[in-house]
């Protein structure tokens, strides 16, 4: 019975030597940033990917000493990622939902929470356009093999609002709603993934961003406005997260989204910009 | 035994605890979800088929590989080795390259894809994609397995058989498989569990509908955002598969192990 028992001793010791280590080079880490050499992290929607990255450079620009690292991602699967204790600074979703469940789990600070855009819905077909697409109203034709976005994350909720509305709209009626439902191929995990499947033309059409149109993928993409009256306005919030070491600059950082530097890229992307300025600007919008 | 702890508590603490965190309760009441059912059964169904696939197409494969000349160094050819640098290349891709391969090639624009779209057969998006998914990701265990396994019949055994009359086909029935059977039932243990397991290759080629591409992993990794409970039972019911088949494979394999040495 001894020998288990030292051994097992040495393994505790073992674990506390590899523990105390690991927080003394975490600690260097960061000690060794100081104030203008910082390295900030931006957890953000996967349909922010292009424009955040334009503003990240900007913002680097002006704040000489500093590198925005982004991680892109549904901003359901970014929120869970924090709430499970992974390092980020800044984040960014796509809907308020997302934002106030990451609120209420308490791993962003509510005071900082900014709502900086808005986007829309839009139908995505290929360049191609094979099937013929020209209105929503094709998408109930039976064969069609559409993508969405899964219903956890912001893009594909707002789909299916979108779809649900669309029963009590006389111009497609109770059953459009179901007749698309059935073409439906795949839910995919973030809106990325719905614009990449389309923009390979391996289906034939899906619901994205407006702004997705004026992405990267925007050239093999043609976007088919959807009704006024089945339009979801969507909304995207930033905030400083709880608890992050560089909370001042992540501040700084969710207030450049509503300075005029990024203004002008998100309105180039195709976001639609507040009127407001977004610093004063709280929660509004919402699906109608 | 201290240098030797910490990988393997890194490798079982995990386990053990989300094994942990799994509630009967939840157990009961995922698994009559009908979501759950069909992850579970799809997962099954196209993993045995894969199976089915790897080895009716990987039986040839590795008997061609495991040919005496193509296992002595000076007589194999350029092609045996070739052969079998492709036949370990998915195990060390990660499958994500699997899947924008497989779309690019089987995808309706692909060159392959777009012959089988005008003759009316679409594979993206179906159950046919995540078995392909499978077979790449899966197979080379089997033929890899299947092969040594072959090769270690050994060549004096296949002359005298061949003198025998023994030829092709009946030669392979009497003599390969019943000698080299506990390399290829373990072969296709490991291939059935790693095509269980697939993920990356199936959500980029096979999509993500559920009772028709939806695996468990695949439901795994979505329950993972929608609800832990979900995530945790499919977790718990792909660790069960796996203790099992891994113990099988020891089973089939310390034997043979054994009486090789």
């Amino acid at each position: 019975m001894a020998r288990p028992r030292i051994s097992r001793f040495r393994v505790d010791r073992l674990l506390a030597i590899v523990l105390a280590c690991s927080a003394a080079v975490l600690g260097c880490e960061s000690q060794r940033a100081p104030v203008g050499a910082a390295r900030l992290h931006v957890l953000a929607a996967a349909s922010l990917a292009d424009v955040f990255r334009e503003i990240g450079t900007a913002f680097e620009a002006s704040h000489p000493g500093t590198t925005v690292d982004f991680s892109f991602g549904g901003s359901n699967q970014l929120r869970m990622q924090l709430e499970q204790g992974s390092p980020g600074d800044v984040y960014a979703a796509a809907d308020a939902l997302q934002m106030d469940t990451a609120v209420a789990s308490g791993v962003v600070d509510a005071s900082s929470v900014r709502v900086f855009a808005h986007n829309g819905l839009a139908l995505i077909v290929p360049k191609e356009n094979r099937a013929g697409i020209t209105s929503l109203s094709d998408l109930a034709r039976p064969g069609l093999k559409i993508v969405v976005a899964e219903q956890s994350v912001p893009v594909g909720n707002y789909t299916l609002k979108l779809l649900e509305h669309a029963r009590t709209d006389p111009a497609f009626g109770a059953d459009y709603a179901n007749g698309v439902k059935a073409n439906i191929v795949s839910y995919e995990q973030n809106v990325a993934a719905v614009v990449a499947k389309i923009a390979l033309n391996e289906a034939d059409a899906g619901f994205a961003y407006l702004s997705d149109a004026a992405g990267s993928n925007g050239s093999q993409l043609v976007v088919i406005s959807v009704p006024a009256g089945l339009q979801q306005h969507t909304d995207y919030l930033a905030a400083v997260t709880t608890g992050t070491p560089r909370e001042a600059l992540a501040a700084q950082f969710v207030e450049y989204l509503a300075a005029h530097e990024a203004v002008s890229r998100l309105a180039l992307r195709g976001f639609i910009v507040p009127k407001a300025p977004a610093g004063q600007q709280r929660r509004g919008g919402g699906a109608p | 035994m201290l240098l030797a702890s910490p990988l393997l508590l890194l490798l079982t603490v995990p386990i053990v605890l989300l094994i942990a965190r799994t509630t009967p309760e939840a157990f009961v009441s995922e698994l009559t979800k009908r979501e759950t059912q069909s992850a579970i059964l799809l997962s099954l169904l196209t993993s045995t088929a894969a199976l089915g696939a790897t080895i009716i197409l990987g039986t040839p494969l590795a008997y061609w590989l495991a040919r005496p000349s193509n296992c002595e160094r000076a007589t194999r050819s350029r092609a045996a080795a070739i052969a079998e640098t492709l036949v370990d290349l998915p195990t060390v891709l990660p499958p994500s390259v699997a899947g924008v391969a497989l779309l690019l090639t089987l995808g309706r624009n692909g060159p392959i894809g777009a012959w089988l779209h005008t003759a009316g057969i679409e594979i993206a998006f179906t159950p046919a994609a995540v078995v392909i998914a499978q077979v790449f990701v899966a197979s080379p265990y089997y033929v890899r397995s299947a092969r040594s396994g072959f090769a270690s019949v050994g060549a004096d055994l296949r002359e005298a058989s061949l003198i025998d009359g023994a030829a092709g086909w009946s030669l392979v029935r009497s003599i390969f498989v019943p000698l080299a059977g506990r390399s290829l039932g373990a072969g296709a243990a490991m291939c059935w569990c790693r095509a269980v397991g697939e993920f990356g290759a199936t959500m980029i080629f096979a999509g993500n509908l559920p009772g028709v591409t939806q695996t468990m992993p695949l439901a795994v990794y979505l329950g993972f955002e929608n609800g832990l409970d979900r995530a945790l039972v499919l977790s718990s019911v792909l660790i069960g598969i796996a203790v099992v088949v891994l113990g099988t494979v020891r089973v089939l394999a310390w034997p043979s192990a054994a009486s090789n040495a």
